[in-house]
């Protein structure tokens, strides 16, 4: 094709930039920077959606049970681990998940580092004082400290000795299994169901359709604005040739939050006008879909 | 001498759904080349691997003679002379603008090239007058209509003065004016030795720019590397890829069908 004569680049175009060249990695390497450090974990959540949503489509046996049947079956189980004060029918639950996640074709392993990798240690972390007999007076396990008599200080009249009681230790441990246990089947829920499928069997337990078409909305707005801010930092990242005085890092910071800010405002404009063009007027209409689910859960409900 | 070289690359997204497996492909210096592919064959995913935007887990990705690795990228000095020489235009423009002003958007990159503040003012200016831009300058570029938005985002690459220039579907959403002006600032680029890498499935497009075509099928392999114009005229390699497709409707009384394409 030919090109429009009135078309001349500028002198500095012609040539290529100075210091061009590849540097070899010699400069300092930065893992906390914070443009790369966003853009990782930025990345890293819309790869676990998608992974999740991977795992709801495939062919494991929880994936084929009604989403209702699941949710009614987990909170059930959820509100038996949490008033349960067996430590074994806690164990078997547990084992029932390990199982169920096998069969349902999910990672086993990588999901119970997740699992009790974090909530359930930490909520541990922070019931280990309720051991100890100053809170919670019980049965000596293992004294930390003994003394012949108590001790007074700050007010406050202190006990002999510091122990760890039985049922401190006891009530530590039921907790730390109940957060897990229970977080092991809001997981399985989560990721044997396609997440709208999550939110619209919520209308069994009566959760209000105004409620449920906000948090679907929620949820479908929050991963766009996060793939229009990953964009965003992955264009500014590309453009980051150089080192910006603070300043200029300063100003171009609330540039890119006013940015997305007025982006984000947009969108939403723009969402509620699509919505109207397609005559919502503040209420939702049921689908035929819905009415087959909710038909189908009263037929289940029935046969059980 | 190749300038881009992806050597039997692995790469996806999700694990156990392999985008790429053992992906190879070469860039030479100075080349347009085109990526036809229909949407979800990995177009868009190439180009970023390209820019160093995401990472293969197999395989060698080598720029400019160098094997390019995230950790390597994590080396603030390398990274930016990296980003330097490789400009990337994204498909959506609005996520490549965030400044408040069409001047600070432009002149975001020179200022960190070290030039003089004199160099500065000389290069946006240059770009804005190249791109008919000038009266847009104060705008705030959120504020433009969606061609000035791609002008603004082109000249906010431009100005950096790339030797690969990438564009992931740059006509979308453009009128026929914009286009043609873009299609004539490819090919000067090119022409003064600018390696450009164009991804789309519009093939009036791809026919005015490359004389390179790479076609991606659905299934996200290569499954044609050569002259744009003669894959232009593989009818079955186009409907292979899904570029092209028979379109039945009637005309008075008489039905017909012929291929259709996307423009």
């Amino acid at each position: 094709m030919e090109k429009r004569k009135d078309m001349r680049l500028p002198d500095w175009m012609l040539k290529e930039n100075e210091n061009n060249e590849v540097v070899l990695a010699v400069g300092k390497r930065n893992k906390n920077n914070f443009l790369k450090k966003s853009l990782r974990n930025m990345r890293a959540v819309i790869c676990e959606d998608r992974q999740t949503e991977h795992y709801a489509r495939c062919e494991g046996v929880l994936q084929k049970v009604s989403p209702q049947i699941k949710l009614l079956a987990m909170l059930g189980l959820i509100l038996t681990v949490s008033l349960s004060h067996q430590i074994l029918f806690l164990l078997v639950v547990w084992l029932v998940t390990l199982l169920l996640m096998q069969i349902s074709r999910l990672p086993v392993w990588e999901l119970q580092k997740k699992i009790w990798g974090f909530i359930p240690l930490l909520t541990l972390l922070f019931s280990l004082p309720v051991t100890l007999n100053i809170f919670m007076d019980g049965t000596p396990l293992f004294y930390l400290r003994q003394s012949a008599l108590a001790v007074h200080w700050l007010g406050n009249t202190w006990p002999e000795g510091l122990f760890i009681t039985r049922q401190g230790l006891t009530a530590a441990i039921f907790l730390f299994l109940r957060v897990g246990i229970s977080l092991s089947l809001g997981i399985l829920l989560v990721m044997t169901t396609p997440v709208v499928d999550v939110f619209r069997s919520l209308r069994v337990i009566r959760v209000p359709e105004l409620f449920i078409m906000i948090m679907e909305m929620t949820y479908r707005y929050m991963m766009v604005l996060l793939l229009v801010s990953m964009e965003m930092f992955e264009a500014r990242c590309l453009r980051t040739v150089g080192d910006l005085p603070m300043k200029w890092q300063r100003a171009q910071a609330g540039s890119s939050i006013a940015a997305l800010f007025a982006r984000s405002l947009a969108l939403s404009e723009e969402v509620y006008q699509a919505m109207c063009a397609r005559g919502y007027t503040g209420e939702r209409l049921k689908t035929s879909a819905d009415e087959v689910d909710e038909l189908e859960l009263a037929v289940r409900s029935q046969w059980v | 001498m190749s300038i881009l070289a992806l050597d039997k690359i692995d790469f996806s997204y999700v694990k156990d759904e392999i985008l790429f497996r053992e992906f190879s492909l070469n860039i030479e210096a100075g080349e347009s080349v085109c990526l036809l592919g229909a949407n979800g064959s990995g177009k868009s995913t190439l180009l970023k691997i390209f820019c160093g935007l995401v990472f293969p887990s197999g395989g060698t990705y080598r720029a400019f003679g160098q094997e390019i690795t995230e950790n390597l990228l994590e080396d603030s000095r390398f990274a930016q002379r990296f980003h330097r020489r490789i400009g990337f235009i994204f498909q959506n423009s609005d996520a490549q603008l965030f400044t408040s002003r069409v001047w600070d958007e432009i002149a975001f990159g020179p200022l960190q090239m070290g030039l003089s503040q004199a160099e500065v003012k000389n290069r946006v200016d240059d770009i804005l007058a190249l791109l008919h831009l000038q009266n847009l300058a104060e705008r705030s570029p959120y504020r433009l209509s969606g061609g000035e938005k791609k002008k603004v985002a082109v000249a906010s690459t431009l100005v950096l003065n790339p030797e690969v220039l990438i564009l992931d579907e740059p006509t979308n959403g453009l009128d026929p004016k914009t286009q043609r002006w873009l299609v004539d600032v490819l090919l000067e680029l090119n022409n003064h030795g600018r390696t450009i890498i164009t991804s789309t499935h519009n093939l009036d497009l791809a026919h005015a720019i490359s004389r390179r075509a790479l076609v991606l099928s659905e299934e996200h392999r290569l499954i044609y590397d050569g002259s744009c114009q003669q894959a232009i005229a593989d009818k079955q390699l186009l409907m292979a890829a899904n570029l092209i497709d028979e379109y039945c409707h009637v005309h008075g009384e008489n039905q017909h069908s012929h291929l259709y394409k996307h423009s």
